[in-house]
């Protein structure tokens, strides 16, 4: 099989989806210890072209908008578009994703915010959760190793600066590595996903030698059938070719329907309308658990793309905890307190 | 010498019947019993102030000397169990209170003695053994015997020969050692007799 | 006995038979009296306010109880401090990325322009791309200058039979190592 050519072939097809024109967003999100969130959203784009549907998160009137414009050191013009607004509480946030109407409206994100008082400490929770498209697909920790999963979910800059770092050989490596891996990967989803539907769609009517789990046992099969007709692959599913292949010519009339409609909900679930976009959390007080990127003035960065979503929900949160000063003041008066009793209980009873 | 010597261990005896304090009376003042306690002070202030006015020679100074003694007492009461403890108590404490206000006193001088002094004492001489001195002239007589002894020597003289104490009972209630006791007497009584030599014709 | 003796005796006898006389013995008990009196107050306005304070103490569960809570309160303490600093260690050594939103800094300025088309999906995808004027005429200049260090380098190489069989065993090595990966 040729894996350059389905690689060449699944990244044209992100790439034609990505499309064109999309500003490179970033947002970050200032967590207030009562749970408003101060949203703040830059947009830099080569042309002053900022169409809300092309907007990677909601953005519209109500937030403060400023335009400027930037000159980089090799001549090139950037337009920036920010803004800023503040959000009560992430109920607002939440609703604003409902009724989000640009780039990304397709996918379903959700914040989410905790404050738990424990005495000596407040400690707090926000997290932003982007619910996975494919029903039946493999989370990528299944294919990836630890080191690889690392430098998949890893921020561009970071990667760039291991690409081209002391260790660039063995970055490199890895993400030849990662590539290949995620290749086969990302056509044993479409399989799985596939399989899902169909037996989904067939449940009551197929015999036990199109059940789910047959079905299901002969998914690598699939996969290596896939990748060695990728070329034909549009011809062979309409000829019925390929169908036939998977579960027999009798069951493949009977139900072609199904097993079309079973391509498109694939199709659907796997080809999202995304627009890549990143997102920042600063949190209130001192941090103390993320699954982030700390970058040098204590903001934590994920890069948001939608191979993170596919297979399994995305979360990105962060944790952190404020001194409640007056606990600890009462605290120790309780303290010095109860062991002033005691020792004068000591000393009068040594008297 | 041996009427004198009679006559000394007769008011040793008379001083410590003197002294019998009852230990009822003690235990009775321990439960914050003012009104017993006033007794012990009425029973412990006659020679209290007997020592501590033979030391210090001014009246106010010996009365205030016996008040701190008894406010001190009365704070110690749980500690004292038998009467022999509180007599040696109280002694201990006037002979403190009077060490420091006699030493306080060498910086700061009060009382001078002069040559009328010498007259007051060969006239009681002639008057014979029961001549009887005022609390003036017992301060002034004092003051010019022991001008030039020490406080610790002063204590010593004052408690063995003049108040009838013996070596031991100095040794408590002065918290020196025995030795050091005859030393300083021995030293307070020549110096003592020496000037009596040569001013007393 | 000898006479000074005799004197010596004679006036320590006279002194000690003349006991000072204690005028005003009342005094000293008033005085005394109202010293005790003034010290009890003070004394006794603390002590209440101990007893009121400290009263608890005597109590035996009143007192058990305080104590259990002082002694759980400080192993809540030590706890969660515990785990707060064991998670923090871990954050401290996370990596951490370049700011500005990630942007890249390439080491030099060709690199920085090929990366805009090496990577698609950060700024331009492949059917759509812009580049300045500026960039393009950079571009060209260095190609340029990269032919001609080439054919220097290529003329050095056949003009010595050594050095291109050492550079051809090298390549041949590299390529090696590289597929090996």
């Amino acid at each position: 099989m040729n894996r350059k050519s389905i690689k060449l072939m699944i990244s044209l097809i992100v790439i034609s989806v990505v499309s064109c024109d999309e500003p490179e967003t970033v947002v970050t999100n200032y967590v207030h210890p009562d749970g408003s969130v101060t949203r703040k959203i830059e947009m830099r784009n080569l042309e002053n072209k900022f169409d809300k549907s092309g907007i990677q998160v909601p953005f519209d009137s109500t937030w403060t908008i400023t335009d400027s414009i930037e000159i980089e050191k090799e001549g090139d013009t950037i337009w920036v578009k920010r803004g800023v607004k503040n959000f009560i509480n992430i109920d607002e946030i939440n609703l604003s994703y409902k009724a989000d109407s640009g780039a990304n409206k397709e996918i379903s994100r959700q914040t989410g915010f905790r404050k738990r008082f424990k005495w000596f400490n407040t400690e707090f929770r926000f997290s932003e959760k982007i619910d996975k498209k494919m029903k039946f697909g493999y989370p990528v920790s299944e294919v990836l190793n630890e080191e690889e999963l690392k430098y998949f979910y890893s921020p561009e800059g970071l990667k760039h600066d291991n690409d081209w770092g002391p260790d660039s050989l063995k970055f490199r490596a890895l993400n030849d590595s990662i590539k290949l891996k995620t290749d086969t990967w990302t056509a044993k989803n479409l399989v799985a996903e596939w399989i899902g539907a169909f037996s989904e769609l067939t449940r009551e009517k197929t015999g036990s030698d199109i059940s789910h789990e047959s079905l299901k046992a002969r998914e690598d099969e699939f996969v290596r059938i896939i990748e060695a007709n990728h070329e034909n692959l549009d011809s062979l599913w309409s000829n019925g070719i390929l169908l036939r292949e998977f579960i027999g010519e009798s069951n493949a009339l009977r139900y072609k329907y199904e097993a079309d409609s079973a391509v498109e909900i694939a199709a659907g679930n796997f080809w999202v309308n995304f627009k890549e976009y990143s997102v920042r959390i600063l949190m209130p007080g001192k941090l103390i658990g993320t699954n982030g990127f700390i970058d040098s003035s204590q903001v934590l960065l994920w890069p948001v793309k939608s191979d993170y979503f596919l297979t399994e929900q995305y979360e990105m949160w962060a944790e952190s905890k404020i001194s409640n000063v007056w606990a600890w003041v009462i605290s120790a008066i309780f303290l010095v307190f109860v062991l002033s009793g005691v020792i004068i209980r000591i000393m009068k009873r040594g008297s | 010498m041996f009427f004198t010597l009679l006559l000394i261990k007769r008011l040793n005896n008379g001083i410590q019947s003197s002294i019998l304090i009852d230990l009822k009376l003690i235990e009775e003042c321990r439960g914050g019993n003012l009104n017993n306690f006033r007794k012990l002070i009425e029973l412990t202030s006659p020679f209290a102030y007997s020592v501590a006015f033979r030391m210090l020679g001014d009246d106010d100074q010996a009365k205030d000397v016996v008040q701190e003694a008894m406010v001190t007492v009365w704070k110690k009461l749980n500690r004292i169990k038998t009467a022999e403890v509180y007599k040696t108590w109280i002694y201990r404490i006037v002979v403190n209170k009077c060490y420091d206000q006699m030493r306080k006193r060498k910086r700061n001088p009060e009382f001078v003695a002069d040559g009328k002094t010498w007259e007051i004492i060969s006239n009681k001489f002639s008057e014979g053994p029961s001549a009887a001195l005022e609390n003036g002239e017992t301060t002034k007589i004092i003051a010019l015997l022991t001008e030039r002894l020490s406080a610790k020597q002063k204590v010593v003289f004052v408690l063995s020969d003049l108040e009838g104490m013996s070596n031991d009972e100095i040794t408590e209630i002065a918290g020196i050692s025995k030795s050091a006791v005859k030393a300083n007497l021995y030293h307070a009584r020549k110096n003592i007799s020496e000037k009596i030599e040569k001013y007393l014709k | 006995m000898k006479p000074e003796k005799r004197k010596y005796d004679k006036i320590v006898e006279m002194l000690r038979t003349s006991k000072p006389t204690l005028n005003s013995a009342e005094e000293i008990e008033r005085e005394v009296i109202r010293r005790i009196e003034n010290t009890s107050s003070m004394k006794s306005g603390l002590t209440e306010m101990l007893g009121f304070l400290f009263g608890w103490v005597y109590i035996g569960w009143v007192r058990r109880s305080l104590i259990t809570a002082s002694i759980v309160l400080v192993m809540i303490f030590v706890y969660q401090q515990g785990m707060i600093l064991k998670r923090i260690d871990v954050i401290s050594r996370q990596t951490i990325v370049s700011s500005r939103e990630s942007e890249i800094s390439p080491s030099n300025e060709i690199e920085r322009i090929l990366m805009n088309y090496r990577n698609p999906l950060r700024k331009f995808p492949s059917k759509n791309t812009t580049i300045s004027e500026k960039q393009m005429q950079e571009l060209l200049e260095y190609v340029k200058e990269l032919q001609l260090k080439y054919k220097d380098l290529e003329d050095l190489i056949e003009g010595d039979p050594e050095l291109k069989s050492m550079i051809e065993r090298k390549l041949r090595d590299i390529n090696n190592t590289k597929s090996n990966l």
